[in-house]
């Protein structure tokens, strides 16, 4: 029974919820146990709360036992990135500094998934502060990627990735500054929602770059991710920088198809280091959105979004290290030697470097809007550009291929992080012994929702998702 | 000049930030500084002098769709 309920979507398992298919008590039973089986062999998780889980359960079910009105997630389980503050509850963001630190207040998107209803039942392990594409973590366990253990996760939603691939739980946060959501999305076979700057709030969440820093979900199929989409989006009052823009119903035309939307092709940038097999299925993707109506549109990319990923590597290590900085002079060896080899550029950077990055965000923007958004109403990209290298050799900080192999790992995602805009990544299918291949569609500011439409609309017409790994 | 910048590097990152680094350890991070920088001075060059990072977020919101505008 187990498995079976385990693999369902979340949109599933919250309507055999509803429909008193399951009550949440076995759901909750069915994925702690499976969290407990797998979690040995995945480290995808930091703490298991049984108890508050099977808690949550019963009122859960007791709620909606003598409630006509259910909120939409209720009694669904979920676990989140170990960088959402609860409070009073530990949040270790994935490092030994912090990893007794509790927190004084919980973050807005955890409390909009408690108001949707949803369980909390697990911390989810993640790269050190968030600092890092592969998924490793040299002083707290480095999850497995469930498809393929020797083959890195990505990062630095790592525990997200591993977990939502393995069937343990039906969604979970992570928190993308350079690509965190859409690279361990990509890496384990999951539908991952970088959403535009300012539409989720990111009060409570761990900081890593407030200039860059975006939270949203990883999920196991496209509906599943606008369902948790739909309960975090929204202006937040304790985050300054969140957006007072409404949040449009995302299953609002989900399923309308995408004849006649318009995908921007870029000529040139993301695809000009990718491999011929990751290359091939990339392509294969946008074949099939054509097959659908969509009318594929070659897009000449602007010069200035070749320095977009150096640009996003700048903003993360220069503000994280103005936030690290007291840890950094202090307990530098309590520090993995991969956080202290990426944060370390922010150490020497030119303050008037930094600046002109931040201050040339709108330029960079404005020429990439004109270049395609004139032309087109979403941009389809890879998004990992090689086949997933292996954990060894995409672990090894003192190598002198360490910052070349990141600096492409990230490629095709720093840049939309930059570019304040929302990215959607969807799978596509398999190269070698079972490693996950990605696309990326990249939206309008604020316009996840058609992004939505059209992953759902390739969804529906591929197989990907119903694949799960052998474990 | 990459090992002269990591020299410098270790003395800048004492000076200012009281962390030991020996030049030996700062040839990669020196090299992605400088790749940092000239992208940095890359994108600024001809950019307006009236700027500031806010202007970003007054345009990601001006290229919303229309129908959240409303």
């Amino acid at each position: 029974m187990n498995s079976e309920f385990t693999s369902l979507s979340l949109l599933a398992a919250a309507s055999a919820l509803k429909d008193g298919k399951i009550s949440s008590v076995e759901l909750t039973n069915a994925c702690c146990d499976r969290m407990e089986k797998l979690n040995p062999v995945l480290n995808c998780s930091a703490e298991i709360l049984y108890d508050q889980a099977r808690h949550d359960a019963l009122a859960a079910d007791k709620k909606r036992a003598t409630s006509d009105i259910a909120p939409p997630l209720l009694g669904v389980p979920l676990a989140h990135k170990d960088m959402y503050y609860r409070v009073g509850r530990i949040s270790g963001c994935g490092s030994k500094i912090r990893a007794d630190f509790r927190p004084d207040h919980t973050s807005t998107a955890l409390s909009r998934l408690d108001a949707a209803g949803a369980l909390d039942i697990a911390r989810l392990n993640m790269v050190e502060f968030a600092l890092g594409v592969t998924g490793h973590n040299d002083v707290m366990p480095t999850p497995k990627n469930p498809w393929n253990r020797d083959h890195m996760t990505g990062g630095s939603s790592s525990g997200s990735g591993s977990a939502v691939a393995a069937r343990i739980v039906f969604g979970a946060l992570g928190s993308d500054t350079g690509g965190s959501i859409r690279l361990p999305a990509a890496a384990c076979g999951l539908v991952g929602m970088k959403p535009t700057s300012g539409r989720v709030s990111r009060y409570g969440a761990m900081p890593l770059s407030h200039s860059l820093d975006t939270v949203g979900p990883l999920t196991r199929t496209v509906k599943d991710n606008a369902l948790m989409m739909q309960a975090i989006s929204g202006y937040d009052p304790n985050d300054m920088t969140s957006s007072r823009l409404p949040v449009p119903d995302f299953f609002d035309g989900i399923d309308s198809g995408i004849k006649g939307l318009r995908i921007g092709v870029p000529e040139s940038y993301f695809y000009d280091e990718i491999d011929p097999d990751v290359e091939r299925l990339v392509r294969a993707s946008l074949t099939t959105l054509e097959s659908l109506g969509g009318v594929l549109v070659a897009v000449k990319m602007p010069a200035s979004i070749a320095l977009t990923n150096a640009l996003t590597g700048l903003i993360t290590t220069t503000e994280g290290v103005a936030l690290h900085g007291d840890w950094l002079k202090n307990r530098w060896d309590d520090y993995g030697e991969q956080t202290r080899t990426r944060f370390s550029p922010g150490f020497l950077m030119p303050a008037a470097r930094y600046l002109q990055a931040l201050n040339s965000r709108a330029k960079v923007l404005d020429e990439f809007s004109k270049a395609v958004f004139d032309r087109v109403d979403v941009l389809h990209t890879p998004v990992i550009p090689v086949p997933l290298p292996t954990s060894a050799q995409s672990g090894d900080a003192s190598s002198r291929h360490f910052f070349a192999l990141t600096n492409l790992i990230g490629r095709c995602t720093r840049p939309i992080n930059y570019l304040g805009l929302p990215g959607l990544n969807l799978p596509c299918g398999f190269t070698g012994p079972d490693l996950p291949v990605s696309f990326q569609l990249v939206g309008r500011p604020f316009d996840e929702k058609t992004l939505f439409r059209a992953g759902q609309a390739y969804e529906a017409a591929t197989d990907w998702v119903s694949r799960s790994p052998d474990i | 000049m990459q090992n002269d910048d990591a020299d410098n590097g270790s003395g800048w990152l004492k000076r200012f930030n009281d962390v030991d680094r020996t030049a030996d350890q700062l040839v990669h991070t020196a090299q992605t500084v400088d790749a940092f920088s000239t992208a940095a001075g890359q994108v600024s060059d001809g950019a307006k002098f009236e700027c500031e990072p806010g202007a970003f977020f007054a345009l990601l919101h001006q290229l919303a769709p229309n129908e959240l505008k409303k």
